[in-house]
């Protein structure tokens, strides 16, 4: 054999062997598949969830439930089988980082297209309703785990992070750590609830601003989710604005959006007035809901809150009514007014400048 | 376009080899250099498509000068000094406009704003490449190029973004000869394997001492003597397997389309001295101001003290197109000295392992001067590497290999099982990264491991080692970093 054949065989061993190197990580991958992009988890293995933005696109093509819930950090904490419990369904979490109404509701078309769903809980906070209504999956890197283009998975299949990293971590949770698979995405755990706690989070700005309108987001946004509930009418949809801290709704006041806070909240009292499948809740205004020792930071509650919250939607207390609104948001603007101009020293002792 | 990317690897790359020899194959030469230099200015223009303008306008500009000094000798001196100041001033502008200004307003006590203005990639080698090109042209080297031929050299895109750089006179003929349009195994192989070394070297050993280097400076304030050595070896480790893995690739690309590209790198680390150094690293840059600087300059014919001030400049502008920065200054200035100092042979080393090795720690003190963002940096690294001041922070460095999933697997169990040991096993992982980067170094590099595989014609075995790095590239690619000569 001259050097040419020799040459010649070279490069199509090289070629044989390079498809056999690059197929054994693939096989590999596309079988235990940790963000559960082409199925559900292998019989017998949990369902590991740890990165929402990675996994939940996955998670709500290939499991199986008949509920949803919706919502960004605040609901990240629940626990799935008190959903269970309280409701008599089989739900999974679909959450999205730093909330997004757009993105969200294009998670719940996702899981309408192969799932019938009797009921859904959407967390409408006050970032939700007033992001962007744009989709932003398409701008993320992670986007060939969202979409259903197949030529794009390559980054998924040949990946040295999900191959050295996620594929252990899954096969150990699921052998010699410990883990909860209905506390996907928890973060509670390394976190200290406190007034303390929450304190060191924030610190009040000493002026106050004038107060703004309610941006136009907000009705974008609005429309965007009632045409979605109308869309499925067989489904039962439990929206319910959480608590926030006393001093949230201080920065809210600083800030100069608390008018727009609490329209908002007058605006979602009677936006689903038509919509029989719509049981609205609102937890904002509760005393009990906004102990400090609830928090971690002004927003971010603890995991028993969530709980609480759907004990409360389960025996239909906390329901939003249209023809108590005015009132019941009048007692909590005064309430904050007075918090911000004489409560907040129990917080902030010395500091007089951050008096109204 | 990077060429560790997917893009390049399974789209841009085919796709030209196959137009270059499919249009060679029908005996449309012509069409295939213009399908090359249009495809070279793709790969260059997936940047950023303004840069095209650039580069576009230096060429034709450079290329009417070149023609213009061939045909009006009398005044060839004029042109040629028009056409190199043209091309510092264009490369004054994008790279030292703003190094100016902050000397302007150190010195002045001003306050004038900076343009912020994004160096465009591969200007320093073009830039060198054509003023290269001109010099030829005014000596009478040059031959009478046409237009698709000068533009198909500068823009031939395995050179074109972080050299070897490369002379007309080496690429250009290469064009033209008839072997080099037919499809030729043996050159292919050579080529194809030369490119999966390089790209090996950049992706899994360059990027994870990169890795290292970078964390240890973003601890500047908090590192000490043990963790700054550690830092600089590693980042001369990181820098020659970038580089020179670049390099790797640029001549195997060539050769996969049947051109052979200058060496840029020897070893430069079996070195013995700085002379020898500068022989063996970044060779066609000390090849282009030898020529083209140093001779120009008098070289060492008029006299030792001019023959050093000659060096000085050398080795001074060297440094400052390196980047501008004071920091690249100094580096040049460094080796410039040390130059001058092999030159006088004071206190001669008689021990050739022991000039050796006082030459990689100077080596490896220039670089860390290199590398640092500024002089506080600098003084920072250089403080921590020569004032002991303990080795506490060494496994804290050593604790950032945690993050690679390479050792995602060991560090996580033993962590879980022995989480005492946790501070030995970075430590040893460290040793043994450190230890495998010398007997790399130490052993046969990829130009020679190229010839080696040609010379046993052709083993089985080094296929299904080239494979086996070519999957651990493939896997690696969602990890894409830059390199690190394209920001000089």
């Amino acid at each position: 054999m001259n050097t040419r054949d020799k040459s010649k065989k070279f490069i199509i061993l090289l070629s044989i062997c390079t498809v056999c190197f690059l197929a054994m990580p693939a096989f590999i991958v596309a079988l235990f598949d940790p963000f559960y992009h082409y199925h559900a988890p292998l019989p017998g293995m949990k369902a590991v969830l740890e990165e929402r933005d990675y996994e939940v696109a996955g998670t709500l093509d290939h499991f199986d439930y008949d509920a949803v819930l919706l919502g960004d950090s605040l609901v990240e904490n629940t626990n799935t089988a008190v959903l269970s419990e309280y409701f008599d369904v089989t739900a999974v979490k679909a959450i999205r980082a730093g909330g997004s109404n757009a993105d969200i509701l294009f998670y719940l078309d996702r899981a309408y297209e192969k799932h019938d769903l009797k009921k859904v809980f959407y967390c409408i906070d006050k970032a939700v309703l007033v992001a962007d209504t744009k989709v932003t999956f398409p701008k993320n890197d992670y986007y060939y785990l969202v979409d259903r283009n197949p030529i794009n998975d390559w980054k998924y299949l040949w990946n040295k992070d999900v191959l050295l990293k996620k594929i252990p971590l899954q096969l150990a949770y699921n052998t010699v750590l410990d883990y909860n698979e209905n506390e996907a995405y928890a973060w509670y755990s390394t976190k200290t609830f406190s007034k303390e706690a929450m304190m060191t989070h924030y610190e009040p700005e000493s002026d106050f601003k004038e107060q703004q309108p309610v941006p136009d987001t907000f009705y974008e946004n609005l429309a965007l989710l009632k045409s979605e509930i109308t869309a499925h009418p067989e489904t039962e949809f439990y929206l319910f604005y959480p608590p926030v801290s006393m001093l949230w709704w201080d920065s809210e006041l600083r800030a100069g959006n608390l008018d727009a806070d609490l329209d908002i909240i007058r605006e979602l009292s009677t936006a689903f007035e038509d919509c029989p499948n719509v049981k609205l809740y609102g937890f904002y205004n509760s005393d009990e809901y906004t102990q400090p020792d609830n928090y971690m930071d002004v927003v971010h509650f603890s995991p028993e809150i969530n709980h609480e919250m759907y004990d409360d939607m389960k025996n239909d207390r906390y329901r939003m009514q249209a023809d108590t609104i005015d009132e019941e948001l009048y007692e909590l603007r005064e309430k904050v007014l007075a918090f911000s101009s004489e409560e907040i020293t129990g917080y902030y002792p010395d500091a007089t400048a951050y008096l109204q | 376009m990077l060429f560790n990317s997917a893009i390049f690897l399974f789209v841009f790359l085919p796709v030209v080899l196959l137009g270059w020899y499919g249009l060679n194959h029908f005996g449309l030469n012509r069409t295939a250099l213009c399908f090359l230099s249009a495809a070279s200015l793709f790969f260059y223009g997936y940047f950023k498509p303004s840069y095209l303008i650039l580069i576009l306008g230096s060429i034709i500009i450079n290329f009417a000068l070149m023609k213009a000094i061939k045909r009006f000798r009398k005044a060839a001196g004029i042109l040629l000094f028009t056409g190199v100041s043209a091309n510092i001033i264009l490369i004054g502008i994008f790279k030292y406009l703003d190094f100016i200004i902050s000397i302007a307003n150190d010195t002045l006590h001003t306050d004038r704003p900076f343009f912020n203005i994004l160096l465009p990639l591969g200007i320093s080698f073009y830039t060198l490449q054509q003023i290269a090109g001109l010099t030829d042209a005014y000596r009478g080297n040059a031959k009478n190029y046409s237009f698709i031929e000068y533009l198909a050299f500068v823009t031939f895109f395995p050179q074109l973004v972080a050299g070897p750089i490369v002379l007309s006179d080496e690429l250009i003929p290469q064009f033209a000869d008839k072997n080099n349009r037919i499809f030729n195994y043996e050159k292919f192989t050579q080529g194809l394997s030369r490119f999966i070394i390089g790209l090996s070297k950049k992706m899994l050993i360059a990027d994870l001492f990169g890795h290292i280097v970078d964390f240890g400076f973003e601890k500047v304030y908090w590192i000490d003597t043990a963790s700054a050595w550690i830092v600089a070896v590693c980042y001369s480790i990181q820098l020659y397997f970038d580089f020179s893995g670049y390099s790797d690739m640029a001549c195997g690309l060539a050769g996969m389309f049947g051109f052979t590209l200058p060496e840029n790198f020897a070893s430069p680390y079996k070195a013995v001295s700085i002379d020898d150094f500068w022989k063996r690293w970044h060779m066609t840059l000390t090849r282009f101001f030898t020529r083209y600087l140093y001779i120009p300059l008098g070289g060492s014919r008029k006299g030792k003290l001019r023959t050093y001030l000659n060096i000085l400049i050398v080795f001074l502008v060297s440094g400052l197109w390196h980047g501008a920065a004071w920091t690249f200054v100094i580096w040049g200035a460094m080796h410039g000295i040390a130059m001058i100092w092999d030159r006088r042979s004071f206190l001669k080393i008689k021990y050739k392992w022991l000039s050796g090795f006082f030459t990689r720690v100077f080596v490896v003190v220039a670089f860390i001067i290199f590398r640092s963002d500024n002089i506080d940096f600098m003084l920072r690294m250089l403080k921590a590497m020569f004032i002991y001041n303990g080795v506490s922070f060494v496994p804290e460095l050593a604790s950032c290999l945690s993050d690679l999933p390479e050792f995602y697997i060991l560090t996580r169990a033993v962590e879980a099982l022995m989480p005492g040991m946790l501070n030995a096993v970075y430590l040893l992982l460290i040793t043994v990264l450190l230890a495998a980067a010398a007997v790399i170094l130490q052993g046969k590099n990829s130009a020679a491991i190229c010839t080696e595989i040609k010379e046993k014609n052709y083993p089985i075995a080094y296929a299904v080692y080239l494979a086996a790095l070519l999957g651990m590239v493939v896997i690696s690619l969602n990890q894409v970093s830059t390199f690190l000569y394209f920001n000089f």
